[in-house]
């Protein structure tokens, strides 16, 4: 994997690492803030309620004071006056306030009701009455405040506030009552506005509510002992707050209570807790909105940038691929033009060599030179330089006209200037590829031309040579056709015109042969075990010695003599030699064959065979174009021959892996020596070239002489 | 009479040639380039019968070149005979000056009359 990737890899996770921190931070600081406003909203509402209750305290504290005070009032005044006291006459005066007092009255001793403001119809029982019987039952000189009770005749809430009375005696002697009206506190906590929910109450310690106000609703004698406010007074907390639901109406609430001091009675203020952190929980629910948006945010945000990055990175990773593929494909057009035979010069978009390959060098035998990043002129300058002068190289760009303007079909060859010739056949492709702009090709057709050359120079010849013979042949004819002659010129003529016309069928048969061993190569060489002895002395018997001449004269050694070779063509062979043996030494003189065996120490054994005469010769000149297509040693004319045996007799000599040798001096004579390896050289080179060695093994079996014609 | 020079290698085509034309003309022959030149400019001869491709110095088209460059051979009407048969041989010897062109085989007879109708 790149680098590159792994560095986008790296540059999402940091991308949502910083995304998860911002969050973090985010709804961290959220929460705080909701949590210290909660806190601040709660401190607030804990102080207003602990006010309240202050207040209330006071209220209650106040209204009880001045309660008991008309108590022992009329306490002290009974002691004094017995029944004599007239409390309606002290409620008209309005030494007790009836609007707030609405029942001040005494019980005696027996629980009957004795004294009253209002006057009694009927004797009135209250001795079981709880505000009476808590009197008998547990003498205490404190105030006792009553549960509030609905009065049975009045159909009205009422409070009763006793005290009992103590004779001078010291004996129990009865109860003053003073009624109040417990809505009397709840007005005032009405005035107090505390909300729908809002609770402002007063219990006394034994859990029922003495006035208790919800709202704009009164309640009387509610039952809540279980609240944590009586627990809490009993363990010594006289005043505190605390958050639960209440035990009444279930709602939770912020409360803060404070016990009366002297009185077993507690106030209580409520508030609940939702209109409390009504405003905490809006300003919290836009906190979090904002806080949720934010990270929505952010999230898309993030998303976006990491699709964004992994586009960017499959893209990236397309485009490396892409980049691997065509360095591959690079590398291996490099390999072809780096193998191919052909020379190649490619040039860059600015028109400068940016690639030359091997070909290229090995052609003009470039040396060390770097023409890489040359441009186009000074290449062209480069290669003219190494041009002949015959073939000038006009340049690139001249070549590139060329082909623009359609000559591409013609061939343009240049021919180097050094020692070996070397003829290039040159190219241009023009490329609409970014990198390279044109790619110059160069052929090495040195062999081909020389080829051509050779062909188009033996096919001159050879029409020369034919038409020569031709001449005389048409020209004697019609000459003999349309003039007289005597018979001796006529047998003349006809003399010339036999002998042309046997020479034309000699060169003809020669040329077909030629080409038929150059065409075929050895291909229709049949190679046999070949006995010399028997091939020598049947041509030397055989052979139409020229008149007045004698026969060849052989030398042969004792023991047979035998090499693996095509029968037919050694035997041409040696009657070619044999031939320009006789004709080369037209004032006489013997021809002689000798054949041996050539043993060596390092090299294989093989069959020398030697002709020699004692003729006109040749001199080292002639003699080096010897075996030339149509070359005559004899150019008199008065030796015969077509040019092409010996020819004939080097392509046979070499196709037996042989070697042929000639010294010659003028007028001294001619010796022509053929070496051909036997068997085993022959078997050697038969890996590389000749007959399969299945074929020449079932030659071999054939143990036959060769057939002779 | 007119004196005919007949150059070629071969022995057969001067003999066919002397044989046609010996009965009306003089004629000398030559076997190679340096003679043949020796020979115009000893005897001045009134038609030079020319092969090109000769064994020697020199070949057909430079004698010529040599006779048609020389003011006082340059009048001598020569016609080369020639196995040579391509065009662009025969212009080369066109633009050197020959004055007739015979492709080997030819026709002896036509020689002869070519020869006839330039020395009337």
């Amino acid at each position: 994997m790149p680098a590159s990737i792994t560095h986008y890899r790296r540059i999402v996770l940091l991308l949502w690492l910083t995304a998860a921190v911002l969050l973090g931070l985010t709804w961290w600081q959220v929460f705080a803030l909701v949590d210290s406003n909660r806190a601040r909203e709660l401190a607030n509402a804990e102080r207003d309620l602990a006010n309240l209750t202050r207040v209330s305290q006071e209220h209650a504290n106040r209204t009880f004071r001045s309660a008991d005070q008309v108590i022992r009032f009329i306490q002290a005044r009974y002691l004094e006056l017995g029944d004599k006291l007239d409390l309606t006459a002290l409620t008209s005066q309005g030494v007790i306030d009836a609007e707030i007092f609405p029942q001040v009255g005494v019980i005696d001793a027996q629980g009957i009701y004795v004294l009253a403001n209002r006057p009694v119809t009927a004797k009135l029982d209250l001795s079981d009455r709880e505000h009476f019987k808590v009197h008998v039952t547990a003498p205490s000189d404190a105030l006792f405040v009553s549960q509030p009770v609905l009065g049975r005749a009045t159909g009205k809430w009422s409070i009763q506030l006793t005290r009992r009375i103590i004779n001078p005696k010291g004996d129990f002697a009865g109860v003053v009552v003073v009624s109040i009206d417990p809505g009397y506190f709840t007005r005032f906590y009405k005035e107090l506005r505390l909300g729908t929910q809002g609770v402002m109450a007063l219990y006394g310690l034994d859990g029922v509510a003495r006035a208790r106000s919800v709202g704009t609703r009164e309640e009387f004698g509610s039952q809540a002992r279980s609240s944590m406010v009586f627990s809490r007074i009993a363990a010594g907390q006289l005043e505190g707050h605390f958050s639960a639901k209440s035990v009444v109406d279930k709602v939770e609430r912020l409360v803060h209570y404070r016990k009366l001091p002297g009185y077993d009675l507690v106030v209580m203020a409520g508030l609940d807790t939702e209109s409390v952190l009504a405003t905490h929980n809006i300003a919290k629910e836009a906190l979090w909105l904002q806080a949720g948006v934010v990270s929505l945010l952010m999230l898309a945000l993030a998303t976006a940038l990491t699709r964004h990055l992994q586009q960017i990175g499959r893209e990236m990773r397309a485009r490396q691929k892409e980049q691997r593929q065509t360095e591959e494909r690079n590398a291996q057009l490099n390999a072809i033009f780096d193998l191919s035979p052909d020379g190649f010069v490619s040039f860059d978009a600015q028109m400068r060599v940016n690639y030359i390959n091997p070909a290229f060098r090995q052609m003009t035998s470039m040396g060390k030179e770097v023409l890489e990043g040359v441009d186009e002129n000074d290449f062209s300058v480069w290669l003219a330089w190494r041009c002949a002068a015959s073939t000038p190289f006009l340049g690139v760009a001249a070549l590139r006209a060329a082909v623009a303007a359609g000559k591409a079909d013609q061939r343009v060859l240049i021919e180097l200037n050094q020692k070996n010739k070397r003829v290039l056949q040159l190219g241009l492709r023009s490329s609409q590829s970014s990198s390279v702009s044109q790619i110059l090709y160069l052929r090495d057709v040195t062999h081909e031309t020389e080829v051509d050359q050779m062909k188009s120079e033996f096919l001159a010849t050879a029409a020369h040579e034919l038409r020569t013979p031709m001449s005389s042949i048409f020209g004697y004819a019609e000459v003999l056709l349309h003039e007289k002659f005597d018979p001796a010129t006529q047998h003349e003529f006809l003399n010339t015109i036999y002998t042309q016309s046997k020479l034309m069928a000699n060169i003809l048969n020669e040329l077909l042969d030629l080409a038929r061993i150059e065409a075929r190569r050895d291909k229709d060489f049949r190679y046999t075990r070949v006995d010399l002895q028997l091939l020598v002395t049947d041509l030397a018997r055989t052979y139409p010695v020229p008149a007045g001449r004698s026969g060849v004269e052989l030398t042969l050694p004792e023991q047979p003599l035998y090499l693996m070779a095509d029968a037919g063509k050694l035997r041409q062979t040696l009657l070619n030699v044999i031939s320009n043996a006789f004709k080369y030494s037209p004032h006489g003189g013997p021809v002689e064959l000798k054949a041996w065996v050539k043993s060596t120490a390092n090299r294989a054994p093989g069959v020398c065979i030697e002709v020699i005469d004692h003729g006109i010769g040749i001199s080292p000149a002639q003699l080096a174009r010897v075996g030339e297509r149509f070359y005559r040693a004899d150019t008199s004319g008065k030796i015969p021959g077509t040019g092409l045996g010996m020819s004939i007799v080097k392509e046979i000599v070499a196709l037996h892996h042989g070697t042929l040798d000639i010294d010659s001096a003028p007028g001294v004579g001619t010796t022509v020596r053929l070496c051909l390896p036997t068997y085993a050289t022959l078997q050697d080179s038969f890996d590389t070239a000749g007959p399969t060695r299945t074929q020449l093994d079932a030659t071999i079996q054939d143990t036959r002489p060769a057939a002779l014609d | 009479m007119n004196t005919i020079l007949i150059v070629d290698d071969h022995s057969d085509i001067r003999r066919l040639l002397s044989i046609t034309l010996g009965k009306e003309f003089n004629i000398l022959e030559a076997e190679d380039g340096v003679s043949a030149l020796a020979a115009v400019r000893r005897h001045h001869p009134k038609v030079v019968l020319l092969d090109v491709m000769m064994p020697g110095e020199i070949d057909g088209l430079q004698v010529l070149e040599a006779i048609k460059a020389d003011p006082d051979t340059r009048d001598t009407l020569v016609a080369m005979i020639t196995a040579r048969g391509q065009v662009a041989d025969h212009d080369d010897a066109r633009a050197r000056g020959a004055d007739a062109y015979f492709i080997k085989p030819f026709s002896p007879l036509q020689v002869v009359t070519w020869v006839r109708s330039h020395l009337k």
